[in-house]
C-alpha cells in the first residue's frame, strides 16, 4: 500500500515536472516559428510553449514572437531571427540566477527581470562576435549573423564589447560594431546608419511594443505554467495538483495502479 | 487413490505453486527496485531541482532492471516514459518517451492518463498530426471528469487549436467545458497562456465559481464572455 501510494505521488507529480524547471514562456507569436533541443529535429513553436536552457528558437519571415522567462526577463525576435538560450538559471527562492542568451541572426530586443535587477553581472548577451552585458534594462540588439552588430539602449546601460572594444552605451545612445570597428551616437544616429535590413528588424521589434507589454516585463512568473493546474514553485513541496480527486487520486487513471 | 494418480495431482500443483512462489519473488524483487526509483523521482519533482545525469542514469537502470523483471508492467512503462521525457532534447529520448507510453497503452488501453501522456510526447516531440489528435480525442473519451486529463487535454488542444481536425476541437471544447465547471482558474490560465481564452471564456457563465475575480478580470477585460 505505501509502495503504491508513492507510485501515485510520483505520477501526479510527473505531470507537473516540465513546469519545474526554469524556463521561459512563449507569450506572443505571430506567424511561424521553431525551436530545436539538442539533437532533436526542429519542431513548431506555438504560444503556450515552454522554452528551456540549450533550445534554439527562431522565426520565420514575417514573423516575430515574444519569451517570457521565469524571472521576469522578455526577450522579443523580430522575423528571420535565431537565438539560443545558452544558459537559463533561476532560483524563485533567492532570486538568482543566469543567463546567456546567443543571437545567431536577426533582431531581438531584451528586458530585463529579477537577475537583471539582482545580479547584473550574470546577465549576457552574444551577437556574431559581440558580447553584450546588460547594466541596465532595456535595449534592441541586431546582427547579421557574420560580423555586423548592433545595439541600442532605451533604458540603463549596455557594455558592448567587439572585437577587443569594449563601450558603455547608456540609454538614448547606441553603437554599430561593423568591419572591426565600432561607431558610437545617439539611438537615431546609430539607426540612420545601419543597412536595411538592420532598420528592418529594428522597426519588426518597435512593432513588438504592445505584446511586450502584455507580458508583462519585470515580472517574474507567479508559478509554473499550469500543467496541470496552478502550483506554486516558490515553495517546494507544495506543487500539489490541483482540481479535487482526479490525479491526487488516481493520476494513472482506469482503476487502480498496480504493479502487476 | 493409487500412488500414480497422486502423483498427478501432487506434482502438477507443486509445478504451480513454485510457479507462483517464482513469479511473488520476481515481483517482489521489482517493487523493491521501483519503490526506491519513485521515491527519488518524487524527490526531484517536490523539490525541482534537476537531478545529475548519474542519478538519472541509475534511477532509468532500476526500472528498466524492474521492467525485465515484470515485463507487462503499464505503471513502468509510465514512469520509464516521464524519465525519457525529461530530457525531449535528444532525439533517442523522445523517441523512446513515445515509445514507453505506446507500450503502456497496449498494456491498459482505457487509461485516459496514458492517452494524454501519448499526446504530450507526441507534442514534445513534435509530432502533432492525426495520431497526436486520435491520443488527446481518445483521452477525453476515456477520462471526461478526470481533472488532469482535462487540463492536459485543454492545453494541448488549444495550442493546435487552428489546425485541429473538426472532431479534435469539439473534444477539446467538451473538456474546457468540464474543466471550466471544476476548476475555472486553471483553465483560463492554460487557455490565457496559449492564447485562446475565447474558447474558456464561453464557458465561463457555467463555471459554480464564475464570479472569481480574476476570470472576470481575464474574460471581462478582453470582452470575451458570451
Amino acid at each position: 500500500m505505501k509502495k503504491l501510494s508513492v507510485l501515485l505521488a510520483v505520477m501526479a507529480l510527473f505531470f507537473v515536472d516540465a513546469a519545474l524547471a526554469a524556463s521561459a514562456t512563449v507569450t506572443s507569436l505571430t506567424g511561424t516559428a521553431q525551436v530545436q533541443s539538442g539533437s532533436a529535429a526542429p519542431r513548431t513553436l506555438r504560444q503556450g510553449d515552454e522554452v528551456v536552457q540549450g533550445d534554439t528558437v527562431s522565426t520565420g519571415p514575417g514573423s516575430a514572437l515574444v519569451l517570457k522567462f521565469d524571472d521576469g526577463q522578455v526577450a522579443a525576435l523580430s522575423a528571420s531571427s535565431r537565438m539560443q538560450v545558452t544558459a537559463y538559471a533561476f532560483n524563485p527562492q533567492t532570486r538568482t540566477g543566469n543567463v546567456l542568451l546567443s543571437l545567431v541572426v536577426g533582431g531581438m530586443r531584451a528586458i530585463t527581470g529579477l537577475i537583471g535587477h539582482n545580479q547584473p553581472n550574470n546577465v549576457n548577451f552574444r551577437a556574431a562576435t559581440a558580447t553584450i552585458g546588460i547594466r541596465g534594462s532595456d535595449g534592441d540588439i541586431v546582427t547579421d549573423g557574420v560580423n555586423k552588430v548592433s545595439v541600442t539602449v532605451r533604458e540603463g546601460e549596455f557594455t558592448f564589447t567587439y572585437e577587443g572594444h569594449t563601450v558603455n552605451i547608456p540609454a538614448g545612445r547606441g553603437a554599430f560594431g561593423a568591419d572591426g570597428k565600432v561607431s558610437e551616437g545617439t539611438a537615431q544616429q546609430i539607426f540612420n546608419s545601419l543597412p536595411p535590413e538592420f532598420q528592418r528588424a529594428i522597426g519588426g521589434l518597435e512593432g513588438l511594443t504592445a505584446a511586450i507589454n502584455a507580458a508583462g516585463p519585470g515580472i517574474p512568473r507567479p508559478g509554473p505554467p499550469n500543467l496541470p493546474g496552478n502550483q506554486d514553485n516558490t515553495t517546494p513541496g507544495n506543487n500539489q495538483p490541483s482540481g479535487g480527486g482526479g490525479v491526487g487520486t488516481n493520476p494513472l487513471g482506469g482503476g487502480p495502479a498496480s504493479n502487476q | 487413490m493409487p500412488r500414480a494418480a497422486r502423483l498427478a495431482v501432487v506434482l502438477p500443483a507443486l509445478a504451480l505453486l513454485a510457479a507462483l512462489a517464482l513469479a511473488t519473488e520476481r515481483l517482489g524483487r521489482a517493487n523493491g527496485i521501483v519503490y526506491a526509483a519513485a521515491r527519488e523521482m518524487a524527490t526531484w519533482s517536490a523539490s525541482g531541482a534537476e537531478p545529475g545525469e548519474r542519478t538519472v542514469a541509475w534511477v532509468r537502470g532500476d526500472l528498466e532492471r524492474a521492467a525485465a523483471l515484470t515485463p507487462a508492467d503499464p505503471t513502468l512503462e509510465e514512469m520509464l516514459g516521464r524519465l525519457a521525457l525529461r530530457h525531449p532534447e535528444r532525439a533517442e529520448y523522445a523517441d523512446a518517451a513515445v515509445a514507453h507510453f505506446t507500450r503502456a497503452i497496449e498494456l491498459r488501453p482505457t487509461s485516459p492518463y496514458t492517452w494524454a501522456s501519448v499526446a504530450e510526447a507526441k507534442y514534445r516531440k513534435g509530432d502533432t498530426g492525426q495520431s497526436f489528435e486520435a491520443a488527446l480525442r481518445r483521452a477525453a473519451q476515456l477520462g471526461p471528469s478526470e481533472a488532469e486529463v482535462q487540463l492536459t487535454v485543454a492545453d494541448y488542444g488549444l495550442a493546435i487549436w487552428d489546425e485541429a481536425a473538426p472532431q479534435t476541437r469539439r473534444a477539446v471544447e467538451t473538456m474546457v467545458t468540464s474543466a471550466m465547471k471544476r476548476d475555472p482558474a486553471a483553465t483560463l490560465q492554460v487557455a490565457e497562456r496559449r492564447g485562446r481564452l475565447a474558447v474558456a471564456c464561453r464557458h465561463l457563465v457555467d463555471a459554480p465559481r464564475r464570479a472569481d475575480p480574476r476570470g472576470l478580470q481575464l474574460c471581462g477585460s478582453r470582452e470575451t464572455l458570451s
